[in-house]
């Protein structure tokens, strides 16, 4: 009996979730009135042109972005530890990350502006590897923090220059932070809304950009067919982060 | 022939100075030890040595080479750090290999190699594990191997044993001075632990806030320390703290003791050192009391509390129930008589009254408190008598036995001595004790 707030707290965390992944099964036209089990809509959102083309456009925004935000990252951590003790810098280069997306957005958008540059894919691009950046640099950060720093000294004193000792010492020896930080960063730009739809040229709209436009003509089981596939990629990739994280912690 | 050449090296960081003038000749094939507390500049130095740490003044020659210009990763020299530092990434031949892919070795060259210094350390059946799966003892051998397959000119080793447990200590302290025989490197070990340095080292610098107190084999090292801080590091030992005269020390409080004379100067302030081995419990110009034994299967270690030379104070403390301060009170009284009225001390109050030379009297002046001063001040004591006017007698009296600080630099007035074997003393018991002069050193305070 202790157990029931537990359960009711999962429930009310879950229930939404639960109805959407079961009612992209049903074969009625209805997203809420169950009639029978089908796979119908999973085709439907296969075939579907507007949904494909946003699906393409959101995991070139998502690779890209995250590609350029692991690199970025990285070096910024390292940097970081390696060249100051400023906890206020530390802040700083991690704050894009909780920063409230429409501020971040707004900001872009005015950017974009100030130097004329016309929206399109790349400026998605550009604007989710601001908070990738920072995500990145932020799990990275907390790897570097349990790594022995006579590592790098070890590499150097056995005849091995800083380029090598990065390459061959620091970087195998950050590899689950940096992986970690780049599923993280994936994870984030895929469902990432607010920034793209402020940033986003017009023939170029990301998946939830596409949702959205979607939803605004009613809900029907092919959105929730769509939601149950990014869930899966969603849940896949944090799982994955947490067990790199936890890898990173124990070594 | 030196090796590796030290001179003059300075570093400062803001305002602590790590290395104060430093300067050290190491031979070539030799193994050296760096001995000295936390903080004494001995780990700033082994980093300046492997390029980590740059320095202010000074300089430092390898072969005959500047060194301070070559960057770590050229210098032919190799560090075994304290952590081992191994890359948890390789297998422990990975590791090895790590410095001779550096060198561009030939593969077959770098295998070769890696499998002879594995065999060397034993750890050809762990060549594939990763250094995670070894034990503390394996790592340190892992990290060894890693350094002296580069067969650096020096190698240098940051408190090499400090990660294992007692017993494997022992083991790889003898292993590490065989293998450093074999390989021919000359080791630059530092450590903290004296019995490691003695053990090991062929030399030892000693090093304190800095600066160089003495370089020496562990024999003279022990035997013959210069300064007060290496006679007090390294083992155990007794000091009193006086005059440096002929033959001895003038103590103020316990008349003259036979030592050495060491590295001071006759007329200056000197600090004798005597090895608890040393001391013996039959007979000699010291009387006290046992205060205390414990056996240590092969070793007695006994501490005496010692009574001033004067005869004032030795039959007080004869006294068998309480030596404290009330039996003390009377003193004074017996302390007119000659010493040779009291009975079981005479044997210590001769050397007093006829040891003090001339020079000895000034420095007494000034010791504010001489406890044996008081009653005396008819007895033949001479050395001790002009400043017993201004020594108020109660004070006295009690500093006898109570101000320990003003006795002596052993803890407590006490003195420790190590006899062979079980015990010959028990607790309560008088006892009269003493040292061959050449048992004895006089150090630098």
């Amino acid at each position: 009996m202790r157990r029931v707030p537990l359960w009711l707290t999962f429930v009310f965390l879950y229930v939404p979730i639960v109805v959407v992944v079961v009612m992209s099964f049903n074969a009625g036209d209805s997203p809420f009135n169950w009639s029978g089990f089908s796979l119908k809509w999973y085709g439907e959102l296969a075939a579907d042109e507007q949904i494909r083309t946003g699906l393409g456009n959101t995991l070139i925004v998502a690779a890209g972005s995250t590609a350029l935000s692991t690199v970025l990252g990285t070096l910024l951590a390292v940097g970081l530890a390696r060249h100051t003790r400023s906890k206020l810098l530390d802040a700083i280069a991690t704050l894009p990350v909780i920063l409230p997306d429409i501020v971040l957005a707004i900001g872009l958008l005015a950017f974009y502006a100030l130097v004329q540059l016309t929206l399109g894919l790349y400026s998605v691009l550009l604007a989710h590897a601001v908070f990738g950046t920072a995500a990145v640099a932020a799990v990275v950060r907390t790897r570097l923090a349990t790594t022995d720093p006579s590592l790098e000294e070890a590499s150097r004193d056995l005849g091995a220059n800083g380029f090598t000792t990065f390459w061959r010492i620091t970087l195998p020896s950050l590899a689950p932070g940096v992986v970690a930080g780049a599923l993280l960063a994936f994870t984030l730009s895929i469902d990432e809304f607010v920034i793209a739809f402020f940033t986003a040229g017009p023939q170029s709209p990301t998946l939830p950009i596409v949702i959205y436009s979607m939803v605004r003509f009613g809900v029907t089981p092919e959105i929730n067919a769509l939601a149950t596939v990014l869930l899966a990629v969603t849940f896949t990739a944090i799982l994955a982060v947490q067990r790199l994280t936890r890898l990173a912690g124990t070594r | 022939m030196t090796l590796l050449s030290i001179s003059d090296v300075r570093r400062r960081f803001g305002d602590v100075t790590a290395l104060d003038g430093v300067s050290l000749d190491i031979r070539e094939g030799e193994f050296f030890a760096l001995l000295g507390p936390s903080g004494c500049g001995k780990t700033t130095l082994l980093r300046i040595l492997a390029g980590f740490e740059t320095l202010d003044e000074g300089a430092v020659t390898l072969a005959g080479d500047d060194l301070t210009r070559v960057p770590a990763h050229q210098r032919p020299i190799n560090l075994m750090f304290q952590s081992y530092a191994l890359f948890p990434h390789l297998t422990v031949a990975g590791n090895i290999a790590y410095g001779l892919q550096r060198e561009r070795r030939p593969k077959t060259e770098i295998k070769q190699r890696v499998d002879e210094v594995l065999e060397r350390v034993g750890l050809t059946h762990a060549a594939k594990r990763r250094p995670q799966q070894l034990s503390g003892g394996q790592r340190q051998r892992v990290a060894l191997a890693r350094a002296i397959v580069k067969r650096p000119r020096l190698l240098l080793l940051d408190e090499p044993l400090s990660a294992l447990d007692r017993k494997v200590r022992a083991e790889m302290q003898l292993w590490l001075k065989q293998l450093q025989h074999e390989v021919g490197i000359t080791f630059v070990v530092v450590t903290h632990d004296q019995e490691e340095a003695m053990s090991m080292a062929d030399r030892i610098a000693v090093l304190n806030q800095g600066a160089v107190e003495q370089v020496a084999d562990p024999v003279t090292l022990y035997g013959s320390p210069a300064t007060h801080f290496v006679a007090d590091f390294i083992g155990a030992n007794n000091f009193f703290p006086g005059t440096a005269v002929a033959g001895g020390l003038a103590s103020t409080e316990f008349g003259s003791l036979p030592a050495r004379p060491g590295a001071a100067v006759p007329g200056y302030p000197a600090i004798l050192a005597v090895r608890p081995e040393q001391v013996s419990l039959s007979g000699g110009p010291l009387a006290g009391r046992v205060l205390d034994v414990s056996f240590y299967g092969g070793l007695s270690r006994i501490t005496v509390s010692l009574s001033p030379a004067s005869s004032a104070v030795s039959p007080s403390s004869a006294v068998p129930p309480s030596p404290a301060a009330p039996p003390s009170l009377t003193a004074p009284l017996s302390s007119a008589t000659p010493p040779s009225s009291t009975a079981p001390l005479s044997s210590a109050t001769p050397p007093s009254s006829t040891a003090p030379p001339p020079s000895a009297t000034p420095p007494s002046s000034t010791a504010p408190l001489s406890p044996a001063t008081p009653p005396s001040s008819t007895a033949p004591l001479s050395s001790a008598t002009p400043p017993s006017s201004t020594a108020p007698p109660s004070l006295a009296a009690s500093s006898l036995l109570n101000d320990k600080s003003e006795m002596s630099l052993s803890p407590g007035g006490t003195i420790t001595v190590h006899q062979h074997g079980a015990p010959r003393v028990a607790p309560g018991d008088a006892v009269e004790l003493g040292w061959a002069a050449e048992d004895a050193v006089l150090v630098e305070p």
